[in-house]
């Protein structure tokens, strides 16, 4: 029995099923996308958070200089959940403290420190006496000790003998410098800094607060109530940030992108079920017309086209929700076990609220806007049109189809799209739109592949360094290495910093750096001006390094130790470049026979990927301690995954762009077919063949396509050539050219979409019967 | 000359309890020039004959043979093609392109065909059907007499071998319902048209050569004027 008028509705719903599921699927793919856009930045803030604690500390203040009695005071706030001292020497390494030839930082911390502020205990106990000490887990594989052993350090003061009661994970920088990082309390600490007449480090004093509280509030309590200055407070930003208490948050930066795609979406769904709704009104104005026949007053048409809206949401919007949270798992898992690295802390099977809140509230928000505009067009719909019988709206056609050029089916489906200037307008725009969004983005990948270094291949993963960076690392090492079975490639650079050169540029030093084959191969990736081929053997060409503030150009000449060298190619970027100085690359005969050296300064080892830290070792004692070694897998490790992260991010938006393009077409082809499906109808009945009514849609969706395109390239080239100019001229020098693979990709979607999108229609018009196209409601 | 042969022709819609037997072994002939009539109450399935003759709509049974030829052993582009060229369609709603002016919407089964029109037959048509003046406007620019004139100078066009009339006067006032049987008389005699319309309009019916009765599915041949056969 029906309760009102506004009953209708459900059973209206189930007639124009069809009608209705383009419709929902646009809600379904808007809520799709909020829910997982917001989930994602929901589940990237909790790994962020936990990334964070592991990184930096699970800590908010760190208080430096101040007196003990304080500490305690501070320590003992209620609002105090953590707090640990923590004292440090040798940090940088540069003093004589040993352990086994491998030089030793040293902390003295409270238990706190390692089980609660820094998270980072690995095995063992935290040491109870002075004589005991905590050592980095990398100690282990170095000297293969264990729980329990004696270890002796060596200091300029003589040596003291320590237990070890326990390990802690190693740090990036601690595996770079190759040392030993030594935790001990505070007792053993004193000692050792008393006997070797230490200066006074200044002491850090970190706490961590219950984060129910408001912390920006209590630390600004401490401030006063202590009277710490600025300098006596430093802030855990990272920790803060993630956790909304900081002005430069990091959550605030990933949910203002997540809120602008949040508009973003929001536009293109408004735009995609505004069609959808406004087709769907205008295939049904003789009903609204009879609903006004008989007795329905415009309010009430209004309300009925709203909550008919509202009424798909009941379907839309949990299927939406569902889709983006399993979307969100799908990724996380990916992120988590597909690229792992900084990835690995990201949850998998979580839940957000505010993705869940956020696809709710977009599509409702959508829907209601979107209704807006056919609810009124609904409510105008004269009576009297319900009766003419004129089914067909013809008030738009103001002039015939052009059939002198083209066959009358091609002649009709270009008329179909170009008659109706509003309909073009919209669909070209939104063709064009997404061409030009697609392009944009498309320089913020190419950004992003300069800035953010992906793993370049010349990248490596352990590197054997001369301690004063002279060429004294024997180029013999290169073959007792390069045979092992886990080593990929080995390579040497020699290098000869601020020699004096003349030249009529201004120049009076430089930094000379050698290439081996190798580099001067993976350097023809990088060359954005020039010949590269001439550099090879014994020649007198060299390659300079891009350097905006550089005068160095190709032919310049330059007079070193007597002998010209010339410029015969530009590299666009080097990681051994420095700051200041103007770099130039030669081969090795050449920098062997212009300065005399002929060992190396730095030499590189890619491992094979199943290389074992036990491999790592190995290498470490081939090259003895004569050197410094660094091992850069973890931080090549760490690169790798922010470089994944970005590219994943700017992919994202692609395709989100390019998802929301395909989809937009599909739609406003179906959506136009649906408008003309009794024309079809009679077309068929006087004789146009199916295969004539897939050409005439095929021919409107190419017309849209074609201005689209070409207005997407008028407009989206010189936006795409600006962009460039500003993010990467100006920082790399390449010089801009026209995006060809971009423009291909997207124009090919466009295009394929369109021609994809006439499949449904005229399936649907060849299932149909005649008589059901041309009585169709 | 035979052109139309209906043989049995049954159409079922529905099934089970709910099925409705719409035609019931309808049989008849139409010979070359022929104008007929069919009559009946609505929902009687008039239409339902029609389109299955025109072939829009599938028979449950029974065959049509038009120029001796099985519509319905046809593939579906062949129809598509022969119902182009051998069949014109009149109907209630018109149904003109709303893109196309008055010329190009009576030569569009012509240019389907890929062919091109003949100027001096598209001109005689213009000139029969009173469109001469108005041959580059549009649909919307017409009154409803007119738009159904150019519906018959669009099936005049192609010289089908039957024309098919749905109610062509349903939408027209008196005066254009006059005009518009004058003209499909005219069709007939002219041009040799074998024409079959429906038409609720007892009157209208004065100027058919033969009248067809359905009644609740039953096709009945009442032969000449329908008042002399009800008399």
């Amino acid at each position: 029995m029906m309760k009102s008028y506004l009953s209708l509705i459900p059973i209206s719903a189930k007639i124009h099923k069809r009608q209705n599921r383009m419709t929902i699927i646009c809600i379904i793919l808007s809520v799709f996308l909020v829910t997982a856009i917001f989930s994602m930045a929901d589940m990237g803030i909790r790994m962020e958070k936990v990334r964070a604690i592991n990184n930096h500390g699970n800590w908010h203040i760190a208080l430096k200089d101040i007196p003990e009695n304080k500490m305690e005071l501070i320590g003992s706030r209620p609002d105090v959940v953590a707090s640990s001292q923590y004292y440090v020497f040798n940090y940088a390494i540069d003093k004589e403290y040993y352990i086994n030839n491998k030089k030793a930082a040293f902390c003295g911390v409270d238990k706190d420190f390692i089980t609660d502020i820094m998270n980072c205990f690995a095995e063992g106990a935290y040491p109870q006496n002075e004589k005991e000490i905590m050592l980095t887990d990398n100690a282990k594989n170095i000297f293969g000790i264990n729980i329990g052993d004696n270890i002796s350090v060596k200091t300029p003061y003589g040596n003291i003998d320590y237990i070890v009661s326990g390990f802690c994970k190693s740090t990036s920088l601690i595996m770079q410098y190759d040392a030993i990082g030594v935790i001990m309390n505070m007792t053993a600490f004193n000692k050792i800094y008393d006997v070797n007449n230490n200066e006074i480090s200044n002491p850090v004093y970190y706490v961590r607060f219950d984060e129910h509280i408001n912390i920006r509030k209590t630390i600004a309590d401490i401030k006063e109530q202590y009277g710490f200055t600025d300098e006596n407070i430093s802030e855990n930003t990272a920790l803060l940030g993630i956790t909304g208490f900081s002005s430069n948050s990091y959550m605030m930066g990933l949910y203002l992108v997540a809120a602008v795609l949040f508009v973003l979406i929001l536009t293109a769904g408004v735009l995609m079920i505004a069609g959808s709704i406004n087709t769907n009104v205008a295939e049904r104005s003789q009903f609204f017309g009879m609903l006004r026949c008989i007795g329905a007053s415009r309010k009430q048409i209004i309300r009925f086209v709203r909550l008919e809206a509202l009424n798909w949401c009941k379907v839309a919007i949990p299927i939406g929700v569902i889709l983006g949270i399993i979307i969100t798992w799908i990724l996380c898992a990916i992120l988590r076990f597909g690229i792992n690295g900084e990835f690995s802390y990201i949850p998998v099977f979580e839940v957000s609220a505010i993705g869940i809140i956020s696809g709710i509230i977009v599509g409702i928000l959508t829907v209601l806007i979107a209704a807006q505009a056919p609810a009124k067009r609904a409510s105008k719909v004269s009576p009297a049109a319900a009766v003419s019988g004129s089914v067909w709206n013809t008030k738009n056609v103001h002039c015939s189809a052009n059939t002198r050029f083209f066959k009358i089916e091609t002649a009709l489906g270009i008329h179909h799209a170009v008659s109706s200037k509003k309909n073009l307008i919209l669909m070209t725009c939104s063709f064009a739109l997404s061409i030009i969004l697609f392009l944009s983005f498309s320089v913020v990948l190419d950004f992003t592949r300069h800035a953010l270094n992906p793993l370049k291949p010349y990248y490596p993963d352990i590197s054997i360094i001369s301690k004063d960076r002279s060429c004294s690392v024997d180029r013999d090492l290169i073959d007792k290495i390069k045979d092992k079975p886990y080593i990929e490639r080995v390579f040497g650079r020699m290098f000869s910093s601020n020699i004096a050169v003349i030249s009529d540029k201004n120049i009076d030093v430089i930094d000379l750096i050698s290439f081996e084959e190798y580099q001067l191969n993976w350097a023809k990736e990088d060359i954005v001006d020039g010949d590269l081929s001439k550099i090879y053997g014994n020649s007198n060409y060299v390659l300079a390094i891009y350097d905006k503030n550089s005068p160095l150009s190709i032919g310049d000449k330059l007079q070193l130790n007597g002998t010209e060298i010339e410029i015969s190619g530009i590299l666009s970027t080097s990681q051994f470049a420095l700051d200041g100085t103007s770099t130039i690359v030669c081969s090795e005969e050449t920098f062997m026979r212009l300065t005399g050296e002929s060992d190396y300064a730095v030499i590189d080892i890619q491992l094979k990927n199943n290389a074992t830290d036990e491999d790592a070792n190995i290498i470490r004692n081939l090259a003895g301690d004569e050197y410094i070694l660094s091992d850069r897998r973890e931080s090549n490790k760490e690169i790798t995954g922010t470089y994944w992260a970005f590219i994943l991010l700017v992919y994202g938006f692609l395709a989100i762009i390019a998802m929301i393009t395909v989809f937009n077409i599909m739609n406003s082809i179906s959506m136009s077919v649906s408008a003309r499906i009794k024309q079809y109808g009679t077309m068929r009945a006087i004789g146009m063949s199916i295969s004539q009514v897939t050409k005439m849609i095929t021919a409107e969706a190419v017309t849209y396509a074609a201005i689209g395109s070409l207005i997407g390239c008028i407009l989206g080239l010189p936006i795409h050539k600006f962009l460039f100019k500003n993010m990467i001229t100006d920082y790399w020098g390449d010089i801009w050219s026209i995006p060809f693979l971009p423009m291909t990709i997207i124009i090919w979607l466009s295009v394929t979409s369109s021609i994809a999108a006439v499949y449904k229609p005229s399936k649907r018009i060849r299932d149909m019967s005649v008589i059901d196209t041309i009585h169709t409601q | 000359m035979e052109i139309l042969k209906v043989q049995n022709l049954c159409k079922t819609y529905g099934k089970g309890e709910n099925s409705v037997k719409a035609l019931i072994n309808a049989s008849f002939t139409m010979q070359k020039g022929e104008f007929a009539a069919i009559v009946g109450e609505s929902g009687s399935g008039k239409s339902t004959l029609l389109n299955c003759i025109g072939g829009l709509d599938n028979p449950t049974s029974g065959k049509v043979y038009l120029n001796n030829e099985d519509i319905f052993s046809m593939e579906e582009n062949q129809l598509t093609i022969f119902r182009r060229r051998n069949i014109g369609f009149v109907f209630q709603s018109f149904h003109l392109i709303p893109e196309l002016n008055v010329e190009q919407n009576i030569i569009f089964p012509i240019l389907l065909d890929y062919r091109k029109p003949n100027k001096k037959e598209v001109e005689e048509i213009l000139e029969v059907l009173g469109l001469s003046e108005r041959r580059t406007h549009l649909p919307n620019q017409l009154s409803g007499g007119q738009q159904q004139r150019v519906a018959i100078g669009r099936t005049l066009i192609t010289r089908p071998s039957l024309i098919l009339a749905d109610e062509p006067t349903g939408n027209l006032d008196s005066k254009s319902s006059h005009d518009v049987i004058d003209l499909l008389t005219k069709a007939s005699r002219y041009y040799q048209q074998t024409i079959l319309m429906i038409t609720h309009n007892v009157n209208l019916t004065s100027s058919a050569d033969r009248i067809l009765q359905v009644s609740d599915g039953v096709l009945t041949d009442l032969g000449g004027k329908y008042d002399e056969k009800l008399s």
